[in-house]
């Protein structure tokens, strides 16, 4: 089965995204299609699909951590030391 | 030798060899037959250093005939999932990949520190590939299996350590944990496990998988092997960047403590949905033997395991981009096309998830100021069977194995001590997860322990009860 974002997919990231405030235009097909080349990566028909629907759930994750309000001098947690 | 021995603990066995009352060539003889009986079954070893640990033993049991002191482990057997570097060894960290690195020079500092303690190596073992995984499956070495039903994961990425330990072969295994890969397998298999706060131990000479979020700690049979072996691995290390500047904290010593005065309450709101009814049973069980009345919310747990996905799969593509270019047929292809997707995301929402990392460790620090341990399940489910793909919680289809971690992920992602120890359902055991605030492994350790003293968590030595049925 091939496991690219279905309609039902689709909806469930819109509603996910539109709750989070972000864009619903996230289409992770197309971002495949585009970076793959860029990264000269091979993106096979076999690797299509699996790659589509992982885009689709790091979208989703983004979407809740698009929730999250962080304030312009909120710092990450860095560990490098010079 | 006797077979009790060998199902104990790693601190009996340093007991009895410090007494002369076995050599630990024997026990050493006694373990090697195990593996050499059990591991086709549980596909736990992937390599077993035989002449190595025959060579250590023989020297020990030198020192003693010559009345020098051993050390608190003296003659245990211990293993390490096979991203540790093992002198002589390829380190393949579960990949086919890998194993065309050179041999590696010398032991990793987690695996010289054991062997100060007396402990001596017999093998390195199976873990999914590059350790992005939940079940212990792997494409070129095979499933590990879980000991107390073969047909089951044993949850990963540690998998041959959960294996190792439960299925009798070594008391003591070593493993990883970036968004769970101790806590689960040590869940699925019954056995206790440690991820310490994060940079507490030396990473240095295992194989990284996410810089930011790489923990490395122990499995075992009891709790007092955990703190025994934890106390033995703790100390500074220039090799690991990211170890932190803290004196040594030793937790054997307070073990027997109790938990009288400590304030436990459990983890509600995201903790308490989305798992299997044994989950959240097995951790009302601790929680009654705790006293331990109060429900707490952990705000932001959600957002927190997201942002840990995310830092995952950027930081996982990153370290394996040029691989994924240019052997990428010899990845797992479930590994493969979740590394590839991680190569693809926008930097913002890598930069985000770090930043989220410092706002839900002040939540959590906020939670710590009236409460000292919390508890949490350690995986939705008993162990899945080998091959499932898809289980169903709270109503909804999901993949098995990104979803395993969903309450672990939260927690490693901002270093949280944490101890996973074994309730068990009718056939299979799960985890509860003893979380603690950073620095204090010794209260998880306590609270562990006390649950086992009690007999609320427990293992159960796996073999013997097939014999026996």
């Amino acid at each position: 089965m091939c496991l690219s974002a279905t309609s039902a997919d689709r909806t469930r990231l819109h509603a996910t995204c539109m709750e989070a405030g972000m864009s619903e235009t996230f289409d992770p097909a197309a971002l495949a299609e585009a970076m793959a080349p860029l990264l000269g990566l091979e993106l096979t028909p076999e690797r299509r699909g699996p790659v589509v629907m992982h885009l689709q759930i790091a979208a989703e994750m983004a979407a809740k951590l698009g929730a999250a309000k962080l304030d312009d001098e909120a710092e990450p947690a860095p560990v490098f030391t010079p | 030798m006797s077979e009790a021995l060998l199902d104990g603990s790693a601190e009996s066995i340093a007991v009895a060899v410090r007494a002369g009352e076995i050599s630990a060539r024997a026990v050493i003889e006694a373990t090697l037959a195990r593996i050499a009986t059990r591991n086709p079954k549980l596909g736990a070893f992937t390599d077993v250093t035989a002449e190595r640990a025959r060579t250590r033993a023989d020297a020990l049991d030198a020192a003693r005939a010559r009345g020098e002191a051993l050390g608190p482990l003296a003659g245990a057997p211990f293993s390490v999932k096979n991203l540790f570097d093992v002198k002589g060894l390829p380190t393949r960290a579960g990949s086919k990949i890998n194993r065309d690195r050179a041999p590696a020079a010398q032991d990793a500092t987690l695996v010289r520190k054991l062997e100060a303690a007396g402990a001596i190596l017999v093998g390195a073992l199976n873990m999914g590939e590059y350790a992005y995984d939940f079940t212990g499956e792997n494409a070129h070495d095979g499933p590990s299996r879980n000991p107390h039903d073969l047909e089951h994961m044993t949850g990963g990425s540690s998998g041959g350590s959960g294996g190792a330990v439960a299925g009798g072969l070594t008391p003591i295994a070593l493993g990883s944990d970036t968004n769970g890969s101790i806590r689960v397998p040590a869940s699925f298999c019954g056995v206790f496990g440690l991820k310490p706060t994060y940079g507490r131990l030396s990473r240095a000479g295992s194989f990284p998988f996410v810089a930011s979020l790489d923990h490395l700690g122990p499995l075992a049979r009891s709790v007092g092997d955990l703190a025994a072996s934890f106390d033995a691995m703790q100390g500074p290390d220039p090799a690991d960047p990211a170890l932190a500047d803290r004196p040594f904290a030793p937790t054997r010593a307070g073990l027997e403590s109790g938990v009288a005065g400590l304030r436990i309450a459990t983890l509600g709101g995201y903790f308490a949905r989305g798992g299997e009814p044994q989950a959240f049973a097995a951790v009302e069980r601790v929680a009654r033997a705790l006293k331990a009345e109060r429900v707490v919310e952990l705000p932001g747990a959600e957002i927190a395991r997201a942002a840990a996905y995310l830092i995952t799969m950027t930081e996982g593509a990153a370290l394996h981009l040029d691989r994924l270019r240019t052997r990428a047929n010899d990845f797992d292809p479930d590994v493969r096309d979740r590394l590839i997707a991680g190569a693809m995301l926008p930097g913002a929402w890598y930069a985000q998830a770090q930043k989220y990392r410092r706002v839900f460790l002040g939540e959590a620090l906020a939670l710590f100021r009236d409460v000292d341990v919390l508890l949490a399940p350690a995986t939705p489910c008993p162990a899945p069977r080998i091959g499932q793909k898809t289980f169903v919680l709270d109503g909804r289809e999901m993949l098995v194995r990104p979803n395993i971690g969903l309450f672990t992920q939260p927690i490693s992602f901002i270093g949280l001590p944490v101890v996973a120890a074994p309730v068990w359902g009718d056939k299979l055991p799960i985890g509860v997860q003893i979380i603690a605030p950073p620095w204090r492994e010794d209260l998880a350790l306590r609270v562990a322990r006390e649950l086992e003293r009690e007999g609320v968590a427990a293992t159960r030595a796996a073999f013997q009860q097939r014999a026996r049925a």
